[in-house]
């Protein structure tokens, strides 16, 4: 399935970001089974599958976890709302944030060759998907070692997180996300 | 982030730090869980305890 997938755009524009919630859901459920914290997040859990569908629609980024009890604790409210008063509370409480992205949201690269989000080429004639196609057991790299190096901030040429900005999606969009800035986090 | 006083990685003076995780997002992600961890564990004990 996953080299399916890979092997074309087309499904990769379609397929993963229908996949976004759950992929997401499962890291954060594994991390909390693993903290021992997931019954105290079952709602927050839920409530961050939700934001997941709807950043799907744009096909991008996702949440955020912030690695802190009193954001795990809360689990009754909804939106980016809640996400900025999270924001505040955890800014006061000086806990530290981790941003976790969704599907897509690593480049990856190969010998020091971009994959992904790739050239405009790459694209076109879906080389670079080809590449990061994995082998038939879904773990291993089908074509050369690819690593993920960073967190992705432009794609084609644009800025992702400047597109979210002006999308009808903004409002959805975590606090967190916007105070990236035009180009990417910077001290 | 910066705006809000937070550092990139390594806590500023006022214990305020932000980290990313990246991981491959085409696997499994019970691969990378344990990395998450180990980004976890280290940072809340980097952390600067509330007043208090």
């Amino acid at each position: 399935m996953g080299i399916v997938a890979l092997r074309s755009l087309t499904a990769v524009t379609f397929l993963y970001p229908a996949c976004i919630a759950t992929f997401d859901m499962t890291l954060v459920l594994m991390l909390l089974v693993r903290r021992r914290q997931l019954a105290v997040v079952q709602g927050r859990v839920r409530i961050l599958g939700m934001k997941g569908v709807r950043a799907a629609v744009a096909g991008l980024v996702t949440f955020v976890v912030f690695a802190t009890p009193r954001f795990l604790s809360r689990s009754s409210e909804m939106s980016s709302i809640v996400l900025r008063a999270r924001m505040a509370s955890s800014t006061n409480a000086i806990y530290p944030i981790i941003f976790v992205h969704g599907a897509a949201g690593s480049e990856l690269d190969k010998g020091g060759t971009n994959l992904w989000p790739g050239s405009i080429g790459g694209i076109i004639n879906d080389s670079s998907a080809a590449q990061m196609a994995l082998n038939s057991d879904g773990k291993t790299d089908c074509c050369g070692k690819v690593t993920a190096t960073k967190v992705l901030r432009y794609g084609a040429g644009y800025d992702v997180w400047q597109l979210m900005d002006k999308s009808s999606v903004r409002a959805r969009v975590p606090t967190f996300l916007r105070l990236h800035g035009k180009s990417g986090f910077r001290l | 982030m910066a705006s809000q006083g937070f550092a990139y990685e390594e806590p500023k003076d006022n214990g305020k730090v932000f980290y990313d995780f990246v991981y491959d997002w085409r696997k499994d992600n019970r691969t990378w869980t344990p990395d998450l961890d180990r980004k976890v564990g280290p940072g809340l004990e980097k952390r600067q305890k509330p007043n208090g």
